[in-house]
């Protein structure tokens, strides 16, 4: 009987007034959309990058830095400039690296790419793909003349 | 001042509870007390109403993406990428003999456009997952309100439901497409199981409150550069909790609308390595779960009660960080459906 009387009071014309007819419920609706929307935007875009940051291969053979162009990456195609020292901290020459973009949280990658070396230690790719923001890693298997492949994982967040 | 998060978060809730009770309290007065069959299931699709035996029903959607959610829920505008989904998805419903209990599917067929960065667009095109639920009501609600004098009023109705969803669509794995423009499906085999009460307030107004629980299957993934004996993995999504909450009105047998709001979480991704240790434990991967909140809109029209009916909805992910975290493309979608239903029993 209450819920009958709180629903049925909303359509009792009060005496003196105006019978409420259709009030803006739309555009009450609209309201809340609205304030959806003004939260609409961009989020302040902290990129905590280091590009010189080192990072060791699993076996210790090398350490990898990293530049990359944009930063923070974009969905799309980017460039990756990669520079590599050895366990003397000696540029690292003549290496083949295989650079895989994968995104774990979603267990697939893009098309996976050569770098190309164009100095002493310095490898570039400008073909870099990635297909959705959101966290990847760039997995990279770096094979020297007559050493076993050693492996890198950088992590990037894409936006 | 800039305002905050919470600024934004304190006035979309205000305004969102302002706009329910608004709904709730300055309806139309014409309602009417006949319940309306479909109303109830206007946003369950391909789903038979309450007062059907079976239906067909086709929605076609579209999705614009707005926006993206990084791990730590913040939004992010696609500046970098424009995201377009169109589905055609195809729905029948059906009671069984003993009728409180119906089987119901759909098949979703997508046209999906990506563009990304400079490059030109791509657009890919399939099937994508196909469903089928098996739906028992358990109790039924008298459609007629609450009544405090009457404990039978206050009886919702109840819907269990168990179902399964097939990997039928394109899964990333076989994608040839760079942009992945062609990935309709998840690749994995999805088993779920749910609880749905609806409670007619009124014989007008309906509140729905879902919960469902989805396990997901694992499927192989393929490392290019990892050493032969890591290389390959079971791959598994996290499994999906889908929650809803909806308002129903229900203005006469030709007009119903109503307002929901979805949150779906996922847990955390797992793989294993395949290739030397099939016994291999099972490692979740950081920072993989999801969180997404969805609201929705819509408006049910009879064309020709109670045969056909039209529904338009609308729905939102709100672009206010926290609402969802993890998810790569979220934004907002309009939707036509059209669903025949009949009164004849079929069995």
């Amino acid at each position: 009987m209450a819920s009958r009387l709180f629903f049925s009071l909303r359509t009792q014309p009060v005496p003196g007034r105006a019978a409420p007819g259709h009030p803006p419920v739309w555009a009450l609706i609209a309201c809340a959309w609205m304030a959806t929307l003004l939260g609409c935007g961009d989020s302040d875009v902290v990129d905590n990058w280091d590009p010189r940051a080192l990072y060791l291969s699993d076996d210790s053979q090398y350490q990898v830095s990293a530049v990359r162009n944009p930063s923070p990456p974009q969905t799309g195609t980017n460039a990756l400039e990669l520079t590599v020292v050895d366990i003397t901290e000696q540029p690292a020459t003549g290496l083949s690296i295989r650079i895989e973009p994968w995104m774990p949280a979603h267990g697939h990658g893009t098309t996976v790419l050569d770098a190309k070396e164009v100095g002493p230690g310095q490898y570039v790719t400008e073909k870099l793909y990635f297909n959705m923001p959101g966290r990847w890693e760039i997995r990279l298997r770096i094979e020297g003349p007559g050493v076993e492949a050693d492996r890198v994982v950088l992590d990037f967040d894409v936006r | 001042m800039k305002p905050t998060v919470s600024t934004y978060q304190t006035r979309f809730a205000n305004c969102t509870v302002i706009a329910l009770l608004a709904g709730a309290i300055f309806a139309p007065p014409q309602a009417a007390s006949q319940s309306c069959c479909s109303a109830t299931a206007a946003n369950d699709f391909g789903v038979v109403g309450r007062c059907n035996y079976a239906m067909v029903a086709g929605e076609l959607r579209y999705l614009h993406g707005l926006s993206s959610f990084d791990t730590r829920g913040k939004v992010h505008s696609l500046k970098h990428a424009t995201y377009g989904d169109a589905t055609l998805r195809l729905g029948a419903g059906l009671r069984m003999p003993y009728s409180d209990i119906q089987i119901h599917g759909q098949l979703p067929m997508n046209v999906q456009y990506r563009q990304l960065g400079s490059q030109s667009g791509h657009v890919g095109a399939g099937v994508g997952d196909a469903a089928l639920a098996l739906r028992w009501t358990v109790i039924n609600d008298t459609t007629d309100g609450i009544d405090t004098a009457d404990t039978k009023s206050w009886k919702p109705f109840v819907d269990l439901f168990v179902g399964a969803k097939a990997p039928t669509g394109h899964t990333p794995d076989d994608s040839v497409d760079i942009t992945s423009a062609d990935v309709t499906g998840n690749g994995v085999w999805e088993w779920s199981a749910g609880l749905k009460l609806s409670k007619y307030l009124t014989g007008n107004h309906v509140l729905q409150l879902m919960g469902q629980y989805a396990l997901r299957g694992a499927r192989d993934i393929a490392y290019a550069n990892d050493a032969p004996d890591d290389s390959l993995a079971e791959f598994t999504p996290g499994n999906l909790i889908t929650t809803q909450l909806a308002w129903v009105q229900i203005d006469s047998i030709f007009w119903s609308w109503g307002v929901s709001a979805n949150l779906q979480l996922t847990t955390e991704v797992r793989q294993k390595t395949r290739s030397t240790t099939p016994s291999s434990p099972w490692q979740k991967i950081d920072d993989s779960q999801t969180r997404r909140l969805r609201l929705a809109a819509f408006v049910t029209h009879a064309l020709r009660y109670p045969e056909l009916d039209i529904t338009i909805s609308l729905s939102l992910d709100p672009p206010i960080n926290g609402f969802a975290t993890n998810i790569p493309f979220t934004g907002a979608s309009l939707g036509v459906k059209l669903a025949y239903n009949t009164l004849d029993k079929v069995f």
